[in-house]
């Protein structure tokens, strides 16, 4: 019955033969294993706590790359894929106890004395052979319907932006885990030696907006050369990458051959090798000024692709030109690329700050999506669409169906997911007919979390780190592969 | 009868044999694993609790609630149990390995009864598997976790070269060399010792003019003039501050959402001063600590406690209060932990430490300590505060201009006519309870303010109060706090701690490498008052801090991570430091201590592409300062939380969102960009390059001054050559191209020198080759 | 019976063996092996045979009436002594005590000595014609029986049990879900313990009747409510909770195979529900499938070996060379445009062409050289060789890829020829081909030709012109 039954061999005392043989061999062999072996008597027993090996998928990956689209701020499930006419027929109703059912609310809300539904002020369609419903702010995105799977029951257990975004970047509330991103580099090291293998674009709507934070791309404990590179629009894509005027590249050659042929002179002096790993660095440097600009050059993209990702692509930092960055970079084997959105917060005036917000991210998103199914690198790329929460089915300050604001709301929001050994077209999960709580295939962050690796290749309960005496994971102590997701 | 003769004697040989078998005799002769041998006297603390710790405590340790089969591990009294599930049966039954089923269970392929299980991931080399078996052989003895046992002074080794000794340091470090058949290095010249010792007391290179006159003197006692030298210097504060800084996550920002502006920095102030009159570090904790408790306590030790209320605070609008309070409480009592006790006490805040005999009731025992402030938690948004100039949550103390011309005098006020700084209080009593997973709205039993019996128990003459615990942590039966700050401070020198985990002195944390000289340094260090100074002192001027730091090819095999200190360290700067040095060697360093922190050179545009929109709170666009204020020490480069200085965090500064004690020594493309191409670099390497050319030094004599200031030596006759011949290249190529030129000496906004373009330019470039020498920013 | 001194010799020593295996097997409790003895263990695989042979021979010719030269029977007993001590030994190191080993054990020893018995019965020339066939006989027995464990030992139990249904078995095309995917699941997990001889909680669980019966509270499967049965609501349960199952130390069930018992009984747990009965959007179809399709990993178990230091050494600044996952010998090349190409860097891989499983050239300047160095990568299953100058003469050089799934050509200057080329790639399933000098009938041809292959040519006009015709950001 294939691969399954590999696992439950019935133990015998083959597989100790074996070991038996292999040590005699080894072991009379080579004593130089016996030196691996041997634990560290002064620090313990120093344990080889990632039981793969790194830098290697640990089984055949689906997604050899991650393109996160994350909306900061939290756009609203109900105007974006979570479809609830009820709301429009109780419309003004107060929001039942047995629905809220203790739910705590934040300070914005929680004086709040009644919490009369509020439904969309977008119409909402279903679109492609999967029926999908997708708001009409979306047209775009409509059209890729059968490409991407929705899932409309994520939930978390932030109600605050901060925590609930660091919760969604490194799988705690609490800032100073390593980031998704920086576990991956870890995991699998990185596909192109001159490029970052995790790196973040920033963007902005004009939606009421929230900051971001150097955290949300740390490596927290794992190593810094994990940790995520911010690539920003205009002259220096990443700091301090340009040579100073005056120098020119060829100057430049010349400067770096006295540098290393003194440092050489200092390795062999005092024998440190990290002399020898410094000169790699400034090699890596130095080919990194050139790849790097490389990548972000746009100006070779032809007319068609310029036009299918929205004029704005030749504005640098907008979304749109960061979503063609993001192709760009994936192309160029970076592993994890990290776009924030901002302006995603909305209290109030929701309608026509979700309507701006989305105008910016539509399209480009969409277009992203086709240029990577057009490139065959849908296959194995994984592109992920939402925010870090959903926001409430109430309405948030005074009651106007038109100018409205929705409060954060942890308990069901949508998110979408394509490529990268996804399945097409699908809908996953459902919430009650008041979009507020998950009644069908719930998907907490820690199993989005493990999906996501799985996808990688990566078993993550078997990417660990241990730092304090404690073995760490991403997924923490928790977290399910949605299996059903899975192509 | 010949034949019954034979018989007995081969029974005899038979019988012999057998025993040979079960008294291990041939053990000696077993050949496969022979390097790696077992000590003769197996250490519960040193070889058998790190195994039990990694691989069983989880499910037979400290926590209650995971332990399964009713079996304790880390306790003595449980762990010889007779097994409840297995009657007649025990895990350890001393002496006898067959008859113990943690071994047995240890060495089996069954995995039914394997242990560890086989899904826990974890498994048991046979070394340490042969360790065990040992351990139970010679009795399965139990002793207290080695960090909890108060430090004793052993007495001193005696070696075998005692020639080599300079003070009773050497005399630990020879003993576990000669152990290990290794030689220590010999003594590293003067020049290199100097800049050595100016590197680990000031954070700074030592001035050329220090070095002349240092040189010149050749008397006996040299090295300690040299150490006084440097320990006398205002930068010593600023040096021992600068790593203070990280273990009080100190920030000029309150954090989280937007991040807007404090004014902590008169804290800050304190701590320079603190160090530099050499405060014994007992009174420097309880000032900390407890200074509002003191009786009649001054404002200077009011201030001191600003060091609880360094944690970022939130303004994210809507938050709840109580969940924040508690965030801050927990922060906190985890600061107390890991950076004053060296134990992570954050694992006990949801459940019962998996490792460390440290419970739920224990943590939030502590935690009952600093739960009596009267905060209020988030008065403001960002965007108000800014408003109305609000930069410190009480409760806070308020430092008029006239204070801190008196009593306060440390402070560098500059203008402003009075500052409001964030301290601690105990006005608002509240009842502490056990919160259950750690979650602020899930209290369950309550708990009174006491401290963690098993490290040392909490006295009944102490106060129930932030001064009681200070009173605890600085006892001198405190058997954490001396060793963690020793420690740390060796770690400071040799770039790693005789214990490595210099956050983690519990049971998982990593074992010293030398635990008597730990020991010995603590005891001394208690025994000495507390005396900061003098143990620095004593350390450096041990033949052990003054060896060489050249890897000898026999070390590169024998002991490549330098564990037994066979040669000195050397090891990248950190951050602040290497800015400070290319600072302080080009002259540019401008040398103001304390003060409201500055905004040195940054790339553009930062804090604008993050933040939450151009209103909220002050921090949302970086103006850089002008003048004076872009050379100042780094200590005094402007903390935004939630994107700190790049050129620290390049060099792996930590975010200061949290207390953190130790910091990686990574070696990154991005280090080699902002060395060579940071303004505050180049325009370092152009002004160096604008005075010597104005001291009419040129071509070579130029060449080697450079390279003189910078690394505190001259240029042999190699490195000589190629910088030559490098610079003329460059000069070459500058003067067929003068726009270049100018172009390139432009950076920078200090004063153009009036100097010839292309030598400038060509100097200009030697000195960065320079300054992007692993040397130059190595401490040799 | 002639007794030499040579053979009094040999006497002591066979003597002197046997005590030495009763003293062994009296005080194993006691004994601790050093390596060194425990390794003389390692060669009781090695020994075996030589007693069963000797003795046979011995037996048979005792038996046949005709006698037993001494030696013959003196070498067998020894043999069988030696390997009797050393099996001892080998036993001991193993760890585990299971029934098997156990028997094998003694049945072993139990030969060993009576061989001795029989050899001390000859040697004394003592002689009994109930003795004289009984031992021999008995003998017998003990060789097959103790062969017989050890052999069980060695290979598993079912090492010589008729294949029966219960034996492991590939999936069938269109399998039963309860007989080829659900009980096979409960045979590995849980039929250990509810088997007729030993039905813990009174459950069994080798047939569906077993299960609908249920435990002793019945309600162990309730069709069409899997939270409802009591089965899923233990495999559910945290691992350290008494009533969990598999119990504590047993290897828990996987989520897959939990899924698939949920989704079994909520379809109502029948026997003659069929794969083709399911539901696409049924997710047992997907978990079956799941199971069907072997792992890539098993394919490349047959790659020749390569080391890291190879990779380490064949890998550049702008060629990345890594495994497809870890330990496999199958190898990802990924080549990056570096400031000077040179088709070099790709044919320095000539040594691991085997081990070559995706390959990405996509936007090199490459050529003839490639496309044949590509030519003979024998296991290549991914080939991107998009945006770049090659033309149907380069491409025909590839001639047969067998192996290639997935291929990636647009941008290029290819034409029909290579189309007709494709064709006989029988494994490809993605072509990505816009954007080349193919004309429009050829391909509609191949699409007849080759209906399973997915071929992308170009995002589809429809789509492309809404989004070219309206840009979400209007122009200002």
């Amino acid at each position: 019955m294939g691969h399954h039954h590999g696992p439950k061999e019935k133990p015998s005392l083959k597989v100790n033969r074996r070991h038996f043989f292999s040590q005699l061999s080894v072991g009379i062999g080579s004593l130089a294993l016996g030196s691996l072996l041997i634990p560290d008597l002064f620090k313990g027993p120093s344990k080889e706590v990632a039981a793969k090996a790194l830098g290697v998928p640990h089984f055949a990956p689906k997604a050899k790359r991650i393109i996160y689209l994350f909306q900061a701020g939290a756009p609203s499930q109900l105007e974006t894929f979570d479809h609830k006419p009820t709301l429009r027929k109780r419309m003004g109703e107060d929001l039942p106890e047995s629905i809220r059912n203790g739910q705590r609310l934040t300070g914005m809300t929680a004086n709040q004395n009644k919490f009369p539904l509020m439904p969309p002020k977008v119409g909402f369609q279903q679109h492609g052979q999967s029926g999908t419903w997708i708001s009409d702010f979306f047209p775009y995105t409509a059209k890729i319907a059968d490409e991407i799977t929705v899932i409309r029951s994520m939930h978390t257990e932030a109600i605050n932006h901060d925590p609930a975004i660091t919760f969604f970047q490194t799988g705690s509330q609490i800032s100073g885990r390593p980031c998704m991103g920086s576990w991956l580099s870890y995991g699998l090291g990185s596909e192109n030696k001159n490029l970052p293998s995790f790196v973040v674009l920033t963007s902005r709507g004009k939606g009421n907006s929230q900051g971001l934070y150097a955290k949300l791309w740390s490596s927290g404990f794992l190593d810094s050369k994990h940790q995520g590179v911010l690539l920003r629009s205009g002259k220096d894509p990443v700091l301090y990458l340009n040579d100073p005027e005056g120098l020119s590249r060829s100057d430049k050659r010349h400067l770096l051959d006295h540098v290393s042929s003194l440092n050489k002179m200092h390795h062999v002096e005092t024998g440190d090798d990290e002399i020898e790993s410094r000169i790699a660095q400034y090699e890596m440097a130095y080919r990194m000024q050139m790849s790097v600009p490389d990548v972000m050059d746009i100006s070779k993209e032809p007319e068609s692709i310029i036009k299918l990702y929205g004029e704005d692509c030749q504005v640098p930092g907008t979304y749109a030109a960061n979503a063609l960055q993001a192709r760009r970079l994936a192309e160029n084997g970076v592993r994890f690329i990290q776009l924030y959105h901002q302006g995603w917060d909305q209290h109030g005036n929701l309608p026509n700050e979700m309507a701006g917000q989305a105008k910016d991210v539509d399209q480009a998103s969409a277009a992203l999506v086709l240029d990577l199914k057009q490139r065959g690198m849908l296959e194995d790329t994984l592109v992920v669409w939402g925010g870090e929460f959903g926001r409430g089915n109430y309405c948030q300050g005074k009651f106007d169906p038109n100018n409205y604001g929705r409060d954060h709301h942890p308990r069901a929001f949508s998110i979408w997911m394509a490529g990268g050994g996804i399945k097409p077209g699908l809908n996953y999960g459902q919430t009650d007919e008041f979009g507020y709580n998950v009644v069908e295939n719930p998907v907490h962050i820690n199993d989005f979390h493990a999906t996501l690796m799985h996808s990688m290749g990566l078993d993550h309960e078997n990417l660990i780190y241990k730092y304090q005496g404690r073995r760490f994971r991403l997924t923490d102590v928790a977290g399910h592969v949605v299996k059903d997701i899975l192509a | 009868m010949k034949q019954k003769v034979l018989l007995v004697a081969i029974l005899v040989v038979l019988a012999g044999l057998l025993y040979g078998f079960t008294s291990g005799f041939f053990n000696e002769t077993s050949d496969d694993y022979a390097d790696f041998r077992i000590p003769d006297q197996v250490d519960y603390n040193f070889h058998i609790k790190p195994i039990l710790s990694d691989n069983c405590y989880t499910c037979h340790g400290p926590d209650a609630n995971k332990r399964k089969a009713g079996l304790r591990l880390d306790l003595e009294e449980t762990a010889f149990l007779e097994l409840s599930e297995s009657p007649g049966n025990y895990a350890l039954v001393p002496g006898k390995p067959a008859k113990s089923l943690l071994y047995q269970h240890l060495i089996t392929d069954d995995p039914n009864i394997m242990m560890p299980p086989p899904d826990s991931k974890l498994s048991v080399n046979s070394y340490e598997k042969r360790l065990i078996k040992k351990w139970i052989e010679q009795g399965a003895k139990f002793e207290k976790h080695w960090a909890y046992i108060p430090p004793k002074k052993k007495e001193i080794p005696l070696t075998q070269t005692p020639n080599w000794r300079q003070n009773e340091i050497d005399a630990f470090i020879l003993e576990k060399l000669e152990n290990h058949s290794l030689s220590p290095s010999e003594k590293a010249s003067k020049a290199t010792l100097i800049r050595r010792i100016s590197l680990d007391l000031t954070g700074l290179p030592p001035q050329p003019e220090q070095v002349k006159s240092l040189m010149a003197n050749t008397s006996t006692e040299t090295m300690s003039k040299v150490i006084d030298t440097f320990l006398a210097s205002p930068a010593y504060g600023e040096r021992m501050t600068q790593s203070w800084l990280d273990v009080a996550r100190y920030a000029d920002s309150h954090g989280y959402q937007d991040d807007s502006y404090r004014t902590m920095w008169p804290w800050r102030d304190w701590v320079i001063h603190a160090f530099n009159r050499n405060m014994p570090y007992d009174e420097f904790l309880t000032w900390q600590l407890a200074g509002d408790l003191l009786p009649g306590a001054s404002k200077e030790q009011i201030l001191a406690t600003g060091f609880n209320r360094n944690h970022p605070i939130t303004q994210e609008g809507g938050i709840i209060q109580e969940e924040y309070r508690t965030n801050y409480v927990l922060d906190r009592t985890n600061t107390l932990g890991k950076g004053i006790l060296g134990i992570t006490l954050e694992c006990a805040r949801c459940h019962d430490h998996k490792y460390d005999a440290i419970s739920q009731q224990d943590y939030f025992e502590l935690f009952a300590f600093f739960n009596q402030v009267n905060e209020k938690g988030i008065q403001m948004d960002a965007v108000q505060a800014a408003r109305q100039k609000f930069f410190a949550d009480p409760p806070y103390m308020e430092i008029t201009a006239e204070e801190t011309k008196e009593v306060l005098s440390f402070i560098n006020m500059k203008e402003v006519p009075k500052i409001k700084v964030m301290v601690m209080n105990d006005s608002a009593p509240k009842t502490t309870y056990i919160l259950n997973r750690g979650e602020y709205d899930q209290p369950t039993d309550s708990v009174n303010p006491n401290a963690p019996a098993r490290i040392f128990p909490f006295s009944d003459t102490m106060p129930k109060n932030r001064l009681g615990l200070a009173q605890w942590i600085t006892h001198k039966d405190n058997p954490l706090t001396a060793r963690v700050f020793v420690n740390r401070i060796w770690g400071m020198l040799f770039g790693r701690g005789l214990v490595e985990t210099s956050e983690d002195f519990g049971v998982q944390g990593s074992l010293p490498s030398h635990p008597e000289l730990l020991d010995w340094l603590a005891a001394d260090f208690m025994e000495s008052g507390w005396d900061i100074k003098k143990l620095v002192k004593k350390i450096m001027l041990s033949a052990t801090y003054q060896q060489k730091s050249d890897l000898r090819p026999d070390l590169k095999k024998s002991d490549s991570e330098n564990i037994l200190l066979a040669r000195a360290p050397r090891f990248r700067m950190e951050g602040e430091m290497i800015r400070d040095y290319i600072l302080a060697s080009s002259g540019l360093l401008n040398t103001e201590i304390g003060g409201p922190s500055v905004k040195p050179y940054q790339p553009l545009g930062l804090w604008e592409e993050t933040n939450a929109g151009g209103k909220r709170g002050i921090l949302t666009k970086y103006v850089p300062d002008s003048g004076e204020d872009l050379y100042r020490r780094s200590l005094y480069t402007f903390w935004k939380r939630t994107l700190p200085p790049p050129s620290m965090t390049i060099f792996d500064a930590p975010t200061r969102d949290f207390c953190e004690v130790r910091r990686q020594k990574t070696n990154t493309p991005l280090q080699a960009l902002a060395l060579q191409n940071d303004i505050q670099v180049l325009e370092a390497a152009r002004v160096m390059a604008q005075r010597t050319l104005l001291k009419n030094k040129e071509g070579d004599e130029a060449v080697r001054e450079i390279f003189r200031r910078i690394l505190v030596r001259p240029p042999k006759e190699e490195e000589f050559s190629t910088l030559q011949r490098y610079y003329k290249d460059a000069l070459d190529a500058y003067l067929n191209n003068t726009e270049d030129a100018e172009q390139l000496v432009a950076v920078g906004e200090y004063e153009q020198l009036n100097t010839d373009p292309a030598k400038t330019a060509a100097l200009m470039l030697t000195a960065q080759v320079i300054y992007n020498l692993d040397e130059t920013i190595t401490k040799e | 019976m002639v007794n030499t001194q040579s053979s009094k010799w040999t006497d002591y020593v066979v003597f002197g063996l046997s005590v030495f295996l009763i003293f062994c097997l009296l005080f194993e409790s006691f004994l601790e092996l050093p390596v060194l003895v425990a390794w003389i263990g390692r060669w009781h695989p090695l020994l075996l045979h030589f007693p069963i042979v000797l003795l046979l021979i011995a037996i048979f010719l005792s038996l046949t009436g005709r006698n037993v030269p001494p030696n013959l029977l003196l070498v067998g007993v020894l043999s069988a002594l030696l390997t009797a001590i050393s099996g001892f030994f080998l036993g001991k190191e193993a760890g585990t005590r299971g029934d098997l080993l156990f028997w094998h054990k003694w049945l072993g020893s139990a030969l060993a000595l009576l061989a001795v018995l029989w050899y001390w019965a000859k040697s004394t020339g003592w002689h009994n014609p109930v003795f004289a066939k009984g031992i021999p006989l008995a003998i017998t027995g003990l060789v097959f029986f103790t062969g017989h464990y050890g052999g069980m030992v060695t290979h598993g139990e079912d090492f010589l049990t008729l294949p029966t249904g219960k034996a492991p078995m590939e999936i069938p095309e269109n399998p039963l879900v309860y007989a080829h995917i659900v009980q096979p699941i409960l045979e590995q997990n849980c039929v250990q313990c509810h088997n007729p001889n030993k039905q813990k909680g009174g459950l069994l669980m080798t047939g569906l009747p077993g299960l609908r019966k249920g435990g002793e509270k019945g309600n162990t499967l309730i069709p069409g409510q899997p939270e409802a049965s009591e089965m899923i609501r233990r495999l559910h349960l945290p691992v350290e909770d008494e009533e969990h199952m598999p119990p504590e130390g047993e290897r828990p069930l996987q989520d897959n195979e939990i899924r698939i018992l949920e989704r079994w009984i909520a379809l109502g747990a029948s026997d003659t529900l069929r794969m083709d009965h399911l539901e696409p959007s049924e997710p047992l179809a997907k978990l079956i499938q799941d199971l069907m399709v072997p792992d890539p990993m098993q394919n490349w178990e047959t790659l020749p070996k390569v080391v890291d230091s190879t990779l380490l050494r064949l890998s550049s600044d702008y060629l990345t060379l890594t495994r497809m996952a870890n330990a496999t010998n199958a190898l990802k090349v990924n080549v990056y445009m570096p400031p000077k190409y040179d088709a070099q860097m790709v044919l320095d891989l000539i040594p691991i062409q085997k081990n070559i499983v995706e390959l990405d050239l996509s936007g090199l300047p490459i050529g003839q050289k490639e496309m044949a160095f590509t030519a003979n990568c024998p296991n290549l299953e991914w080939l991107e060789v998009d945006r770049t100058p090659i033309s149907d003469v380069e491409m025909d050089t590839l001639g047969h890829l067998e192996k290639v799934r997935f291929l990636k050509v647009f941008e290029t200057r290819i034409g029909d020829a290579s189309l007709t080329l494709f064709r006989d790639w029988k494994d490809l399933k993605r072509l990505y081909i816009w954007d080349t000098q193919v004309s429009p009938q050829v391909l509609e041809e191949f699409k007849l030709e080759r209906p399973e292959v997915l071929i992308e040519n170009g995002i589809n006009n429809e789509v492309r012109s809404f989004f070219i015709a309206s840009d979400s950001i209007p122009k200002n």
